[in-house]
């Protein structure tokens, strides 16, 4: 399939993605209601040009069935702590297919940090129209972040990941120092959390 | 698609057993007769209602399971591993069934448009076993043979499952089961099956489809319905809190509750929240506190004895307030009409 019919292909379906994307993120509001420390919920069909980008990046025998954040969603917590609880919950209504906590290998990294997992579409949330969309996606990904991972990801996307031009050393080093401050704060202000909340703890008894 | 690989074993339950036993069986030949029988057995299912199942899978990268590997063997790989993953969930098979289940035959088929065709169906059949009797006609005397070594293609006993897609990661997560025994979701698909053997759940959460069904129910009440209708509605919220049941799908609600105008608008309501056709014969468990929290109460008993009804949608026709450490409940309406029942004076 050439570029072209690739984009004309994935250009029909948008109306049927962002339809999905919407289904799919007042699900998840629902079933998070009530639930404190959420930052926002958010959904997203994929742009176009996205699609056609990862595409030809990554060189898929079949993109249009095998790119599987043509939807994504997004879960965005106040505490680390709170991610593995936030994934056990989605997984109540959604079934996971793979999991995966992104991280630097190298423990004297800091760079990007996310939980990423992806998720069957459910069938029960899928538009009108869904079953005619040819080589249609099976799976959709879903993310739970905390804020400050959040924050340095989305200047991390904008800098680092689809940079104007080659990054240089100083650069490198400085965007790398705020990821490893957001991690910090994040290890911070679970510390304090945790400490709060047992002197909270101490008190009632 | 047309069938071009089949495989059959004698199933017999051997839940706990230690070493399990190998179920006897292998490839089975393709000829027409039996090419006939599997077709029209699979044809006969498009008009039944099914579920849709969901795989575990490993979340590892993989999506490996025991059974997904083996649908994905059954259609694609060569004729020796097809063989060999069919005999494994033969096996599976054996060790997820008790006494209750009794022997049966376990038929594995692919089927594809053609040898160059990427997708694949994936079939599992389980047909009951089942005796027959077999006369011998004699000049002098006859006799009846028993035929036990037999199974039955049309009892109701008998399961299906289906898988269908390319060999691809995306593919072979999902699909669809049978239970012929289940009627209208009365029983849904017999747990050994789904749980133990597939290694599977239905494709709607619990929380999920009870959130659907309360949409459905409230997008049912907003159409251009009569009071009569609007009671029917209220009527099918009281009577699926207070039933023992709670196992359903969407068409079960909709056939077991509701008729005429209300179920048509119940019926339109469910395409409009739920367009895919399959999920609305998909089973979930009603979860009661959260239909309740839905669906809003309907139902108000007051000290003085008297009951208020309010139909699903007219929840702004009764105002409730705090007065005094106590919840007042005021309603204004024009009496539409009046009853005394009989032996209730």
């Amino acid at each position: 399939m050439s570029e072209h019919e690739l984009r004309a292909a994935y250009e029909a379906r948008l109306t049927r993605l962002e339809a999905l994307a919407l289904t799919l993120e007042r699900a998840t509001k629902q079933h998070l209601e009530g639930l404190p420390h959420i930052d926002r919920i958010a959904f997203r069909a994929k742009r176009v040009d996205s699609f056609v980008e990862k595409a030809r990046r990554k060189a898929y025998e079949s993109p249009l069935d095998q790119v599987e954040d043509q939807v994504a969603g997004r879960v965005i917590v106040f505490y680390r702590d709170e991610i593995e609880p936030m994934r056990a919950r989605l997984a109540e209504i959604f079934g996971a297919v793979e999991e995966a906590q992104h991280e630097p290998e190298d423990v004297s990294s800091f760079s990007y940090e996310s939980f990423h997992s992806i998720v069957v579409i459910p069938a029960a949330l899928t538009p009108e129209g869904w079953s005619d969309v040819e080589r249609r996606p099976t799976t959709f990904e879903l993310q739970i972040r905390t804020l400050f991972q959040h924050a340095y990801a989305e200047s991390e996307h904008d800098l680092v990941y689809k940079p104007p031009l080659a990054l240089e050393r100083d650069e490198q080093r400085k965007i790398a120092w705020v990821a490893a401050s957001a991690w910090g704060a994040d290890e911070v202000l679970g510390q304090a959390k945790a400490s709060i909340h047992s002197r909270v703890d101490d008190t009632a008894s | 698609m047309r069938l071009f690989r089949a495989f059959a074993f004698v199933v017999v339950p051997q839940r706990g057993v230690d070493s399990p036993s190998a179920p006897r069986g292998g490839r089975i030949a393709l000829r027409p007769p039996i090419r006939g029988v599997l077709d029209k057995a699979f044809d006969d299912t498009r008009s039944r209602q099914g579920t849709d199942i969901q795989l575990r899978v490993r979340t590892d990268g993989t999506r490996s399971s025991e059974v997904r590997d083996s649908l994905i063997s059954l259609g694609f790989a060569g004729d020796d591993a097809a063989l060999t993953a069919a005999r494994k969930l033969a096996l599976r098979l054996s060790a997820a069934m008790d006494e209750r289940s009794g022997s049966g035959l376990l038929v594995a088929t692919a089927a594809r448009e053609n040898a160059q065709a990427a997708d694949r169906r994936i079939a599992l059949w389980v047909f009951p076993s089942d005796q027959f009797l077999q006369l011998r006609v004699a000049a002098d005397l006859s006799d009846i043979d028993i035929v036990t070594n037999a199974f039955s293609r049309n009892s109701s006993q008998r399961k299906l499952a289906t898988f269908e897609g390319r060999n691809i990661a995306q593919h072979f997560l999902t699909g669809r089961a049978l239970d012929f025994q289940a009627r209208s979701g009365v029983r849904d698909v017999a747990e050994y099956w789904l749980d133990l053997f597939l290694d599977a759940t239905h494709a709607i959460a619990d929380q999920q489809g009870t959130r659907l069904l309360a949409d459905i129910l409230h997008e049912a009440a907003r159409s251009d319905l009569d009071l009569d209708d609007k009671e029917r509605l209220t009527a099918a919220v009281i009577g699926l809190r207070a039933s023992q049941r709670t196992r359903w799908s969407i068409d079960d609600v909709g056939r077991e509750f509701l008729d005429g105008g209300a179920g048509e608008a119940f019926q339109e309501a469910a395409k409009k929240v739920i367009p895919d056709v399959g999920s609305r014969t998909t089973v979930f468990d009603l979860s009661r506190e959260e239909f309740d929290r839905r669906i809003g109460q309907l139902l108000y008993r007051l000290e003085n004895g008297v009951s208020v009804l309010v139909p699903l949608g007219e929840s702004n026709a009764v105002v409730v307030q705090d007065s005094d450490g106590a919840r007042q409940l005021r309603v204004e309406g024009v009496i539409r009409d009046e009853k005394l029942r009989k032996g209730n004076v």
